[in-house]
């Protein structure tokens, strides 16, 4: 089964067959999920969903990601985790008192960065190691963060020596940046949240002239707007990446993932000027399912998407997330992150009157 | 000598008496306007729905309600026309009310905005107000009853529409206004509050939160409807709407929750529709709290409605749109506890428990902060002198002058 999904892992998107051995790998996973992972049995008993009844994997029950909130979802016992991936949100507001933080536990590092690099490689082509520029804690500040583990694991990959992180302690090192990047006379790779990009465009148009990095320069940023209050679009951060940092629009890159899933989406391959959507790596799969009913919609309607990450091998590889989104051309246009349960009321006004101006940061 | 506005020199009997006109209007089922607002609002929700508010709206805005409200709250209500005796002592006293209000209202549940109107005309002030597009409105309908009443009264409010200058129009109604309602959430407030002049009296209705509780002697199938009312009218979009009920004793709670679920199903109240985000967090509900060792009821189909049997004991902040949470409670005193976090967004709490029990109880919902406690099955309709957030309806918005003898 593990062979299985790393052969998975390896081949290509497109490879013929694909769905096949999709299919026969997630039925196995299922399996051996239904066994070794009891609340996600009992999630499956409860919809009426038993292993014997299934043989496509688009009817493996999803589990709602909020139920990693509430307990430990693990086919193996969670002291031989290797890592323990916590989500980055905070808990907002009284009314989350009764709940923790995600927790999505690690075991297989193997394939962990195996599907972490194979699909990063697709999209990011680093034809050699570069000098990354990393706006996320180290994996040693933040040992429970899935996004800095994954920084660690590019950094391992195909990083040079002087490859650093730029936020340490909660700060973004702006000034260090700024200083290293003027000084870079190879090309650099600049990974990050998307929400630290701005502010290092904020903080970079404040001090400094707008700079050309070198050539085959680009950067990598990942939907870190969530519970902001300030909103900006992927095209207005790239805009402004172009102006500041003479980084063009078709090497950004943006990545989608979540510390429930092990493999990432990107929505482009570096310097192909093509439509923003968001690709699955081969051990992924997805639907997209009406939030009312949770069964498929048409074709090109909104709606949650249900994320099958076979990578997912210890934990649950059928995820419902909060995420809405519709397929076009084969790909994921993502709408959104559906609200946290906010605080509704008699006090919409406002947001509803005022949301459309960017407050300050 | 200082230039009247066109709505000091109306006596306050006239304002009550055009307001009864209106509401007798909105309450005739053959009136147009009538018709015009059923089916406005029906189109958030069902017909039955639509009637239930629009009655329960305009029933308070009679006559006697209004009078009963000057009365409750001002002792005289002609103090509003010109200087009259003081209740206990000598000398006379008038009130005023603010020359320009201006309100930012929300737009979920249609009654606040015409509610805010009211309060305004009936202290002799100019409204400019901004609502919210998202949601029914009643406002086109009560200003037309309104104008056809009497136009002095219509013309002394003003609405900022949606358009290009929205913002300026709404920064100039700040600066001009004597006293600013605004409902909001505290970010929001927050970043409005710049744009109102500090030394403007400001009155900030808050994002708020409501609750059952239940000892387990009073755990019925008829209580059970009474709550499934709670929870379907408005389909909880309201500060009132209930978000969980504690229920003394674990059988007891799920026996409720069990009959709160049978309830729902039967409620003869269709739901309006519910958005992608809010399905979306109640599909997440459903799945996750079976895995913390509760229970789930929901609807054969779709989010129509949900209950959530939850042993834990936390507040939770329900998605809304008919999904309910009933935690157990060893016993009702524990649940202060657990208000205790939310204590600063706590609004009404229905209460279903024997009068012996209560005294102390009581006394702790008060601390709090809780400004209503109620019957189950009374949440959605508060009474007009009902002290919104802890406030007078009136008396908050006017100052007084003392004629010494």
């Amino acid at each position: 089964m593990r062979d299985a999904l790393l052969n998975l892992i390896y081949s290509e998107p497109e490879a013929a067959g694909g769905d096949a051995l999709f299919n026969q790998v997630a039925l196995q996973i299922y399996q051996y999920q239904l066994e070794h992972n009891p609340p996600y049995r009992q999630f499956c008993l409860q919809r009426g969903r038993h292993a014997q009844t299934i043989d496509r994997w688009e009817d493996i029950p999803p589990l709602p990601v909020t139920a990693f909130k509430s307990i430990d979802i693990a086919c193996r016992p969670i002291q031989e985790a290797t890592h323990i991936f916590q989500s980055s949100g905070t808990l907002r507001g009284p009314g989350q008192l009764g709940q923790r933080k995600s927790r999505h536990y690690l075991f297989d590092d193997e394939i962990a960065k195996t599907a972490i690099l194979s699909h990063f490689n697709r999209h990011l082509r680093p034809e050699k190691r570069m000098r990354l520029c990393i706006l996320t804690p180290s994996p040693e500040e933040e040992p429970h963060s899935s996004l800095s583990y994954m920084m660690g694991v590019i950094q391992e990959a195909y990083g040079t020596k002087d490859s650093d992180y730029y936020i340490h302690r909660g700060r973004l090192l702006g000034e260090k940046l700024a200083f290293d990047l003027s000084e870079a006379k190879e090309p650099v790779f600049l990974l990050g949240t998307s929400f630290a990009f701005v502010h290092f465009i904020d903080f970079h148009e404040e001090r400094s002239f707008p700079m050309v990095l070198p050539q085959g320069s680009r950067l990598m940023d990942t939907g870190g707007f969530k519970g902001r209050s300030r909103v900006v679009s992927k095209h207005w951060l790239y805009a402004m990446v172009e102006k500041r940092l003479g980084i063009p629009l078709e090497y950004c890159i943006n990545e989608y993932g979540m510390s429930e899933m092990t493999s990432q989406f990107y929505d482009g391959v570096l310097g192909r000027d093509a439509p923003r959507l968001f690709y699955a790596p081969p051990q992924v799969r997805w639907q997209v399912l009406s939030p009312e009913t949770l069964k498929p919609v048409k074709k090109g309607e909104v709606g949650l998407l249900a994320l099958y990450d076979l990578a997912n091998i210890d934990s649950v590889l059928a995820l419902l997330t909060e995420d809405l989104g519709r397929e076009v051309a084969g790909g994921i246009d993502l709408i959104g992150r559906a609200a946290n349960a906010d605080l509704k009321g008699c006090s919409i006004a406002l947001d509803a009157i005022l949301g459309t101006a960017p407050p300050p940061l | 000598m200082l230039e009247p506005t066109p709505l000091i020199a109306i006596p306050i009997f006239k304002i009550i008496d055009a307001i009864d006109a209106v509401a007798t209007m909105l309450l005739n089922p053959a009136h147009p306007l009538r018709q015009a607002a059923e089916v406005q609002l029906a189109q958030s929700s069902s017909k039955e729905m639509a009637q239930l508010v629009i009655n329960d709206l305009f029933c308070q805005l009679t006559k006697p309600m209004l009078v009963q409200l000057l009365e409750e709250e001002l002792g005289d209500p002609l103090m509003l026309d010109t200087f009259r005796p003081r209740r206990n002592t000598k000398g006379l006293v008038k009130a005023y009310g603010p020359r320009l209000i201006t309100h930012i209202l929300p737009g979920n549940i249609p009654g606040i905005a015409v509610m805010s109107f009211v309060f305004a005309l009936l202290v002799k002030s100019h409204s400019i107000a901004k609502i919210s597009s998202h949601g029914p409105s009643l406002v086109p309908h009560f200003l037309s009853a309104l104008q056809q009443v009497d136009p002095t009264l219509s013309d002394a409010i003003t609405l900022i529409l949606s358009g290009e200058n929205e913002k300026a129009l709404i920064n100039e109604a700040f600066n001009k206004a004597n006293l600013v309602i605004l409902y909001g959430s505290d970010e929001t407030v927050r970043t409005v509050w710049a744009a109102i002049p500090p030394e403007t009296k400001t009155i900030v209705y808050g994002p708020k939160v409501s609750l059952g509780m239940i000892a387990k002697e009073e755990v019925s199938p008829t209580l059970a409807q009474k709550a499934a009312r709670d929870i379907a009218l408005y389909d909880q979009r309201g500060c009132l709407s209930p978000h969980l009920y504690y229920v003394e004793d674990a059988t007891e709670a799920l026996r409720f929750a069990q009959w709160v679920a049978e309830a729902l199903d039967k409620i003869p109240l269709s739901k309006g529709p519910t958005n992608p985000e809010t399905a979306s967090a109640i599909q997440q509900w459903r799945g996750a709290i079976p895995l913390k060792g509760g229970t789930v009821f929901a609807s054969k189909e779709g989010v129509d409605w949900t209950v959530l049997y939850d042993p834990n004991p936390s507040f939770t902040i329900s998605p809304c749109a008919r999904t309910i949470f009933i935690k157990p409670i060893p016993d009702l005193a524990h649940v202060i506890t657990y208000l205790k976090p939310m204590q600063s967004i706590l609004s009404a709490v229905g209460l279903a428990a024997p009068s012996s029990r209560t005294p102390s109880l009581l006394d702790d919902l008060g601390r709090l902060g809780v400004s209503r406690i109620c019957s189950i099955g009374k949440m959605q309709e508060p009474p007009l002198i009902w002290h919104h957030d802890g406030r007078f309806r009136i008396l908050d918005l006017l100052r007084f002058v003392d004629l010494e003898p």
